[in-house]
């Protein structure tokens, strides 16, 4: 996946150029790339289907009328990504709420990994995926959003620290501390339950 | 899942996550990989951030639905339509790049001491909070700022609208009036058109920028030249280009013009620009294309397209260019009529008359007026040969422009009544010409003419008795005129 960010952000640069100069089959080349990606984030966000699309949506209006301003330091996807996160986040200040744990996990977990697992094998990846779900949902906004970004975008420390707007450095320990706040979740759980490997 | 050493060995611990995240260098994941496989600790917490990292992917959330990019297209372009359309704020004015570094400045310096007091006050790993004053968190107001500009978001709206009006305009029958009408929204908002419509010509959609050229020619826009002067570097705005180039009228595009002419697939264009430009320097241009036999057919169409110079430079060639340039010339019977009708204007040059005149008895009675215009403003270096194009065309009509020219009361010498002399008699009908003229207007200019004391004594009146053969018959001339 990394690779193929790397191989997109080379094929921007012309669109991005031609976008600047108002050319609309440029900007429509730009959304089919990278609305996905907005959305996804966008998506675990808000925990809402329709609000993660009008951000997107606004994202890229937004990024087109300021192309003029884009000094291309990163990449077009990370400059996206960044609008993206920055009004998904001002949506979620307005509505004054988290998304419960609910709301995500009703947008359709996948069922368990193995199907050759039996019953009481996939009730416990599901109660593991709640308690994953829930340590997410805790985790502070910039470890959660790194993590993200490296597990589903398979974007790079740099590229995460430009959508954060922070440095690569950080962006490391941001994610080494987001692994250690899910890991000393599995292991209170383990704990208190007694669940045995 | 339980491990019951999740970080690892001492060793291995400071690697763990990076691996996990491919942060590693290909020497470095080796060697983790080997300790992996000697440390039972650290092989034991690989596998629990390995199932970690597999239940993220498990609870990923499904994908965006098939059409899912289509109505974000549609949603987007919508939204920038809209904008485009909605009356145009002026371009304003951008913050100073002073002030902006400024106020980022003091924000950052307060923002760092905050961040370093909290730091002193609270431990390492303690998530930080969600803090307005928080630099690039997101939604903070420093963040926000540098996304949301005003002016490159007016200036890509009023683009869009000049955009659609140069590709309007190309298609109505006055360019300049449609272009006007749908920018006029630009202009009340004090936009620079011009400057706009310039720097189209760079755009990287051909079409859009042939547009503009095209426009910068209508509205003549002479400022424009270095811009289509590039563009004619340009394969795709290359032809267009060079047409525009001739129509600015600048005698600095000549020589990149005539280098032009020398390629197949830019010569039509070339000649079309020199055509334009129509001055005497682009008709000499042209005419020392057409003594090139590959360039010649180019040359010819676009100097009878010229106009005047063209027509000058048709002339020339055909009395001083090579053989077979004016053998060609001749063949196409080069200049043409309407050419040499527009030659034979008194503002033409006299050389240019002295050469053209000759040739106006081959255009008719059409060169008639244009010879009456001559000899009526006095251009008397040329008055010779225009009184005696007029008796080679001959006829009642051209009786008439000499009987006119003879009444000029500043007109001196006998030159015009020896005109009309050769008129007469070389006529066949030289005696009914006379008798015809009689009864017209013609005729009584005529016994005026006759009457008229001096050198008619000499000439006209002779003449006259000698095409009548009866010098009564002069007294019944007299009496029908």
């Amino acid at each position: 996946m990394r690779t193929e960010a790397m191989t997109k952000a080379d094929l921007d640069a012309p669109l991005v150029a031609a976008a600047r100069n108002g050319d609309r089959a440029a900007l429509e080349q730009l959304i089919r790339r990278h609305a996905r990606a907005a959305a996804r984030l966008a998506g675990r966000l808000l925990g809402n289907r329709e609000d993660a699309e009008d951000v997107v949506q606004e994202s890229f209006t937004k990024a087109y009328l300021n192309l003029g301003s884009f000094r291309e330091r990163a990449t077009f996807r990370t400059w996206l990504l960044r609008i993206t996160l920055n009004l998904a986040t001002d949506l979620l200040r307005q509505r004054s709420r988290r998304p419960s744990p609910g709301g995500l996990a009703g947008q359709g977990l996948e069922g368990p990994p193995s199907g050759a697992a039996g019953p009481s094998r996939r009730a416990e990846t599901r109660e593991q995926i709640d308690h994953l779900h829930q340590a997410l949902c805790d985790l502070p906004p910039r470890q959660k959003t790194a993590l993200q970004l490296k597990i589903y975008e398979g974007l790079t420390y740099e590229e995460i620290a430009a959508v954060l707007g922070t440095t690569e450095g950080a962006a490391r320990v941001y994610l080494t501390l987001a692994r250690q706040s899910l890991r000393r979740r599995f292991e209170q759980v383990g704990k208190s339950r007694g669940v045995e490997q | 899942m339980k491990a019951r050493h999740m970080n690892g060995c001492k060793q291995g611990r400071s690697l763990l996550v990076a691996y996990v995240d491919g942060g590693l260098t290909a020497e470095q994941r080796i060697s983790f990989e080997q300790h992996v496989l000697d440390c039972d600790l650290c092989d034991e917490a690989h596998r629990f951030h390995l199932s970690i990292e597999e239940l993220l992917h498990v609870q990923a959330g499904p994908e965006p639905d098939g059409s899912f990019e289509d109505r974000i297209v549609d949603r987007v372009m919508e939204s920038v339509s809209r904008l485009a359309a909605e009356p145009l704020p002026g371009p304003g004015r951008a913050p100073s790049a002073k002030r902006q570094r400024d106020r980022r400045t003091r924000v950052f310096v307060l923002l760092a001491t905050a961040a370093l007091l909290l730091l002193l006050a609270r431990s390492v790993n303690t998530p930080s909070s969600v803090g307005a004053g928080d630099p690039g968190v997101p939604g903070s107001p420093t963040a926000s700022a540098e996304i949301d500009q005003i002016i490159p978001e007016r200036l890509t709206a009023a683009r869009l609208t000049l955009h659609d009006a140069l590709r309007s305009a190309q298609r109505a029958p006055d360019f300049r009036a449609e272009f006007e009408r749908l920018t006029h929204s630009l202009v009340q908002a004090d936009w620079p058109v011009e400057e706009m419509v310039i720097a189209t010509i760079g755009h990287a959609d051909p079409e859009l920028a042939v547009c503009a050229l095209r426009g910068v020619a209508e509205l003549d826009y002479r400022s424009a030249l270095p811009a289509v002067e590039r563009a004619a570097f340009r394969s795709p705005t290359a032809r267009a280009a060079l047409e525009t180039m001739g129509s600015l009228g600048d005698e600095r595009s000549l020589p990149r013009l005539e280098r032009s002419l020398a390629r197949p697939e830019l010569a039509t264009a070339a000649a079309t620009g020199l055509t334009r430009n129509g001055t005497a320097a682009a008709a000499r241009v042209l005419g020392r294309a057409v003594e090139d036999e590959d360039q010649r057919p180019a040359a010819l169409s676009a100097l009878v397209s010229m106009g005047t110079a063209g027509a000058g430079e048709l002339l020339r060639l055909r009395q001083a260019g090579s053989v077979p340039a004016a053998r060609e010339l001749q063949a196409r019977n080069l200049p043409t009529r309407e050419q040499i009708l527009s030659l034979l204007g008194p503002d033409s040059d006299p050389e240019l008359l002295a050469a053209v005149l000759p040739l106006a008895p081959g255009c008719g009675r059409q060169a008639l007026a244009p010879l009456a215009n001559l000899l009526r403003v006095r251009v008397e270096a040329v008055r010779g040969d225009a009184l005696r194009a007029a008796v080679e065309i001959g006829g009642q009509e051209a009786l008439a422009v000499l009987l006119s020219a003879s009444s000029d009361p500043v007109a001196t010498g006998i030159e015009t009544e020896l005109a009309i002399c050769d008129l007469l008699r070389a006529s066949a009908e030289g005696v009914d010409l006379a008798m015809a003229a009689a009864r017209t207007a013609s005729g009584r200019a005529l016994v005026d003419a006759l009457d008229t004391p001096g050198g008619s004594d000499q000439t006209l009146l002779p003449c006259v008795e000698g095409i009548l053969g009866d010098p009564r018959a002069l007294s019944d001339l007299r009496a029908r005129a």
